[in-house]
């Protein structure tokens, strides 16, 4: 399968699952299973990728990913500048639809529907995997108006107040800004915008958050706060992180997938999954000696 | 790659060899002095452990430092875990070399062939105990995975050795009591040997752990 996601999306059929609701995770908060349940390679699978590959503009930049994610887990995404782990995270929400000349080809499979069929809608994909990004970006209004942008820009409009509080709640800043949501969001810390930026991402009731490099721009405190926090979320979300601190990803990740970049023939550098297992094996026996090289720090 | 963090694991490496030599050298002095009544052997037993133990806690204290501020992982972790078992190992071991030392008397002024059984079966297992030591910190210089198998083996002719002693100090009228008190003694240094022996294992079992990540089995106690 090849996918162009710079080619104009053709308008969802009548009977288009996502037009309906029904093609993409349906599963309620309530609906999901309580993390935990199952051991990991038991859980659902959310991400099914086979072979996926993302060019920019021709040139590959990452190649043949076979991964699955689980579900109600923290997956990290480690490995040097360049290995294609932010290029791969943006094709589990078709943010890299976004990016002109960039092409994904392979196949995502997400809830076993194919992301990437023509009649699988951007928005709605975005709404249920929602993204956080290395730097917090609060809009310039207010706590509430943040958290309430995007139920309102989707029609989410019942019951606002509940839902602004409720992901306040499941952000864990709720206690830190209840008395004050009419002010600035601007006004925040770095670690309580970042933590803005999660509940903006959970008002709209996602089933995924993935995260990039969230925590680069913090302080160790608020570091600490967005790491007890996305252990928390795996109760009801599954969880993608890349980053570029191994003890972070040693902390929070219940899985760990290793990228790193080969260089053909012609000098031309590509990403590649050299491997994924549970974080405890990625951290004390890894199979492969990249990924030993990598995690001990003798090579990246 | 952190070259400061490669001296530090190379330093570990080094004290572990170090300590397998002081730990091998206390055992066979002890075993001189066990055997041969040696006063020389008996101090050198001593010094030997007490050089031992202050580089146990030394050691110790460098693992404590790479943990806390190198955060080693994958095979540097196992490498510093194993560093941490086997320095413990080290020490128990020149512990035990200590109580054999303390053990030393010569038997009863009687030409018994059960007191040359004995004499002979603890110095096979204080010399094989020494060179069990060897093998085992010989096997972490490098990195050997399958050192365990034959320091096991050799552990079974230790245990052999030490069941020939109890065996013939049963056969032995003991109603003499300066008989019965150096049998007892006797029977005392054949169990501390013994242990040597279970401890070099262990050393082999974390260098297999250290080299493959396969966890070690219960370690063997003394």
């Amino acid at each position: 399968m090849t996918v162009d996601p710079t080619s104009e999306t053709p308008p969802a059929a009548p009977s288009s699952p996502v037009a309906t609701g029904g093609g993409l995770a349906t599963l309620s908060v309530e609906d999901r299973p309580a993390a935990d349940a199952l051991p990991l390679d038991q859980r659902e699978v959310v991400f099914d990728c086979e072979g996926v590959g993302v060019r920019y503009d021709g040139k590959r930049a990452l190649r043949d990913v076979d991964l699955r994610i689980h579900a109600n887990a923290v997956t990290a995404l480690i490995g040097p500048s360049g290995c294609g782990k932010s290029t791969f995270i943006r094709c589990l929400n078709r943010m890299n639809d976004l990016i002109p000349g960039a092409s994904v080809d392979g196949a995502v499979a997400y809830h076993g529907e194919n992301l990437y069929h023509p009649q699988v809608d951007p928005i709605e994909v975005r709404k249920r995997i929602g993204m956080v990004f290395q730097k917090p970006n609060p809009f310039p209004k207010s706590i509430y108006d943040n958290v309430a942008f995007g139920p309102r820009v989707l029609g989410m409009k019942d019951q606002l107040d509940d839902r602004v509080e409720q992901a306040l709640r499941r952000a864990v800043l709720w206690d830190e800004v209840k008395d004050r949501l009419k002010e600035g969001a601007l006004g925040l810390s770095g670690g309580q915008q970042q933590r803005l930026c999660i509940a903006r991402a959970l008002a709209v009731e996602p089933d995924v958050i993935l995260m990039d490099e969230p925590c680069s721009a913090l302080d160790p405190i608020s570091t600490s706060a967005i790491e007890d926090l996305m252990l928390s979320l795996t109760n009801e979300y599954t969880v993608v992180i890349v980053t570029h601190n191994m003890q972070q990803a040693a902390r929070v990740a219940d899985m760990t997938a290793f990228f790193s970049v080969d260089q053909g023939e012609t000098g031309a550098r590509c990403g590649v999954l050299v491997e994924v297992d549970r974080t405890d094996k990625i951290f004390t026996n890894p199979a492969h000696e990249r990924t030993e090289a990598y995690v001990t720090g003798r090579f990246g | 790659m952190r070259e400061g963090f490669q001296e530090e694991l190379d330093a570990l490496c080094g004290a572990v060899l170090e300590e397998g030599r002081v730990a091998a050298h206390a055992v066979s002095e002890a075993t001189r002095a066990l055997v041969d009544w040696s006063v020389d052997a008996f101090d050198a037993t001593l010094a030997a452990e007490a050089d031992l133990k202050r580089r146990y806690v030394e050691t110790e204290a460098q693992v404590e430092t790479v943990l806390a501020r190198q955060a080693p992982v994958a095979s540097d972790l196992r490498m510093v875990l194993a560093v941490l078992h086997i320095n413990r190992s080290l020490e128990r071991a020149a512990h035990n070399a200590a109580r054999v030392a303390h053990l030393a008397t010569p038997p009863p002024r009687r030409a018994l062939v059960e007191e040359a059984v004995i004499t002979d079966a603890l110095r096979a297992m204080g010399e094989r105990g020494a060179e069990m030591l060897r093998t085992s910190v010989d096997a972490f210089d490098r990195r050997d995975p399958g050192a365990d198998r034959l320091l096991a083996a050799f552990d079974e002719l230790v245990d052999r050795e030490n069941e020939k002693i109890a065996e013939t100090i049963l056969s032995i009228d003991i109603n003499d009591p300066e008989l019965r008190q150096w049998a007892s003694r006797m029977l005392f240094a054949g169990r501390w040997l013994e242990r040597v022996g279970d401890h070099a294992v262990n050393v082999g079992e974390r260098v297999t752990y250290m080299v493959t990540g396969e966890a070690p089995t219960v370690e063997h106690t003394g």
